[in-house]
């Protein structure tokens, strides 16, 4: 493959192929999924449980658990293949290069420390520098993420914060090695809504001012319109469509974003909210062709039988769809999502 | 400060368990079938006799009033006399128990010293050689009878290789025990600079000890190695991996203590049965212990003395799970007094 890079890119991921391995099966968990990220800008990457967002981001630090494992692809981070680093290198590049939030911040952070050590630790390890140093350092990031109190709060445990001051704790960690890639796997879940924005803004802040990328992992549509430029749409380990959120948001060419955002409560429109029909497919056992046609109101015998292919839908907009495409010709009609609920 | 607090107040409790506990304690020794008079007294005894022993023995008094002044008798340290070795209990087990303390800590430190980290090394490195060997290890320990390891170690390491010596008690016949301080014959030994007689009990202890610690490695290992994995397998060693901290430090520093909290409880489980004296091992052994003492005063119906053995061992167990709530409140900042 020639090599074609912007300048702007910071992240490539190409032809990921994830697997698990179980009993019952091979699970395709993230399967030729291909992206890129650019620097300053914050990407959305969305889809229901189970769609293969967080293995995702797992493939790229290479910390899937096992039966898990990278079968095939390429994770280009600045100019460097992450695949083919050795796993010492990989553990310089973790937490210095990319940082990680997760979910749960509570169930992130270890129980038996305290929170202002786990920082400093990160510090250390990264700086190599003094205890005494990176004690400071670590409650210097701690006011910078704006918790209150922060040299009485560094010698807190875990469980005596809030879990609104825990994500902020993970935030500081993972901020205070100014990564060229963060990665938020549904950092705001679990927090409520005023927190929630607090955190999202800390994240935009230090996006925007460091130029670095933030793959931003959620299935809230409306964080993603509020927060990111790109956003990446993922189902049943695939991704389904990928392009600028204002145009995703306005114009979606896939039936399964389409459906995403006609399930969205709006306060701006007044509409019957719909759902999409059918549950996501058994993972081991994906549908034949397109693996959104069973719950797909406009699917056609094509649908089944092919795969359809990722084709231009507008400029920085590709979806994988044999409507889109032209395979199949039909349209696709709004009303569809709020029939099938009707 | 919080500690003082915590163990101030874990302390009190402790004061009620123990109440309960010399309440049961008396209560079995007085519903046992047969009058205790009739022990002391010939065939051919008056009526008149046996109400004045019993009067003697306080027997006559209502349970209650009986239950109070055995209980001011043991507060005071007195046990009552033992009828077989016609000595005080509280004498008798003051000098058994250091036995069974220094073979009984000394099985448990070794099968500790092992057992965690085969079991870290299990899990680290799982359905490796190393976890094949060790799964192999832990599972003689689990299925093989300790009286029959014991007699198999005996068999082998004194009979056939003569590494060690024969089972017979603390010390070699010929050698004089070390001058008494703590009655722990290793400890007494290297404090009066008593070296034939240390080396003499270091090769005695040997045996049981390690009969013992084979017994009680293999379910610490089993623990430790489903403990770390389950700590392994978190969420917060998955964040620690992603800050970058290094394989090494994510073992022993985020994973270790976490993953002890769980078998430290079966630890004391442990430490606090075998407190009580290990009758199997201490017979084939000739482990002067309370065990053994038990045992022997079961069989006589030496009832002071079985009442006495059985208020030492619930008071050992209950002091070791204070150790082990004390430790707990140390290592885990989540439990508050």
């Amino acid at each position: 493959m020639i090599e074609v890079r912007n300048s702007d890119t910071l992240l490539e991921v190409r032809g990921l192929h994830t697997y698990f391995y179980t009993y019952e099966g091979v699970v395709k968990a993230v399967n030729s999924v291909s992206y890129r990220l650019n620097r300053g800008e914050i990407t959305g990457l969305v889809g229901e449980s189970g769609s293969g967002k967080s293995v995702t981001a797992q493939s790229i630090i290479r910390l899937v658990k096992a039966p898990g494992k990278v079968v095939e692809g390429e994770v280009w981070l600045d100019g460097q293949d992450l695949m083919s680093c050795s796993e010492a290198e990989m553990q310089t590049i973790r937490g210095r290069k990319i940082s990680m939030i997760f979910q749960e911040p509570r169930a992130a952070l270890n129980p038996l420390f305290t929170v202002g050590d786990q920082i400093s630790r990160v510090i250390q390890l990264r700086e190599g520098c003094s205890r005494s140093v990176a004690d400071s350092h670590a409650v210097e990031m701690m006011r910078a993420v704006e918790i209150a109190d922060p040299d009485r709060r560094a010698n807190a445990y875990p469980h005596e914060l809030s879990g609104g001051m825990c994500q902020r704790v993970m935030v500081a960690m993972a901020l205070s090695a100014n990564p060229l890639l963060l990665i938020a796997d549904e950092p705001t879940t679990g927090l409520d809504v005023t927190v929630q924005a607090q955190v999202l803004d800390l994240i935009r802040l230090r996006v925007k001012s460091a130029g670095s990328a933030c793959l931003f992992i959620t299935h809230d549509l409306g964080v993603v319109a509020e927060l990111c430029e790109r956003v990446i749409v993922m189902y049943a380990g695939r991704v389904v469509e990928q392009g600028p959120v204002a145009e995703i948001f306005s114009s979606p060419r896939h039936p399964y974003t389409q459906g995403l955002i006609a399930s969205t409560l709006r306060v701006d429109i007044d509409k019957p909210i719909s759902t999409i029909p059918g549950t996501v497919p058994d993972a081991v056992n994906l549908p034949s062709g397109c693996t959104f046609h069973p719950r797909c109101p406009f699917a056609e015998d094509l649908c089944q039988q092919e795969e359809p292919q990722m084709v231009e839908a507008g400029k920085n907009h590709t979806t994988r769809c044999h409507i889109v495409s032209g395979r199949i010709e039909r349209e696709m009609l709004e009303e569809a999502w709020t029939l099938e609920t009707a | 400060m919080r500690l003082l607090q915590y163990v101030g107040k874990r302390l009190l409790q402790l004061i009620p368990v123990l109440l309960g506990v010399s309440v049961i304690i008396f209560t079995i020794s007085h519903v046992l079938p047969g009058n205790p008079v009739y022990l002391f007294v010939g065939i051919d005894t008056t009526p008149e006799e046996i109400e004045a022993i019993t009067k003697r023995l306080g027997l006559d008094k209502p349970l209650h009033e009986q239950y109070f002044i055995w209980l001011g008798n043991v507060l005071r340290g007195d046990l009552g006399d033992s009828w077989f070795t016609s000595e005080s209990v509280a004498q008798d087990l003051i000098r058994r128990f250091p036995a069974t303390f220094e073979m009984t800590t000394a099985a448990l430190l070794l099968s500790i010293a092992m057992g965690v980290p085969l079991g870290v090394l299990s899990a680290v490195y799982r359905n490796s050689w190393i976890d094949n060997i060790s799964r192999g290890i832990t599972l003689l320990g689990v299925s093989v009878p300790s009286f029959w390891l014991g007699l198999l170690l005996i068999y082998v390491l004194f009979y056939l290789l003569r590494i060690f010596p024969p089972p017979s008690g603390r010390i070699g016949l010929l050698i004089s025990p070390p001058d008494r301080i703590t009655g722990l014959y290793l400890v007494d030994s290297v404090l009066t600079g008593n070296w034939k007689a240390f080396s003499s009990s270091a090769q005695h202890l040997a045996l049981p000890v390690i009969t013992q610690a084979l017994v009680t490695l293999a379910p610490i290992t089993r623990l430790m190695r489903s403990s770390m994995l389950e700590v392994l397998g978190s969420e917060y060693i998955q964040a620690a991996r992603a800050n970058g901290v290094p394989d090494r430090q994510i073992y022993f520093r985020d994973a270790l203590r976490n993953a002890l909290l769980a078998p430290l409880t079966f630890v004391a489980l442990v430490y606090g049965n075998l407190l009580g004296g290990s009758v199997v091992l201490e017979r084939i052994f000739s482990w002067p212990g309370i065990g053994r003492y038990a045992l022997e005063s079961i069989v006589v119906k030496d009832y002071n003395a079985v009442q006495g053995f059985v208020l030492l061992a619930a008071v050992l167990y209950v002091l070791v799970f204070l150790i082990v709530d004390i430790l707990y409140f140390v290592i885990d900042p989540r439990i508050t007094a």
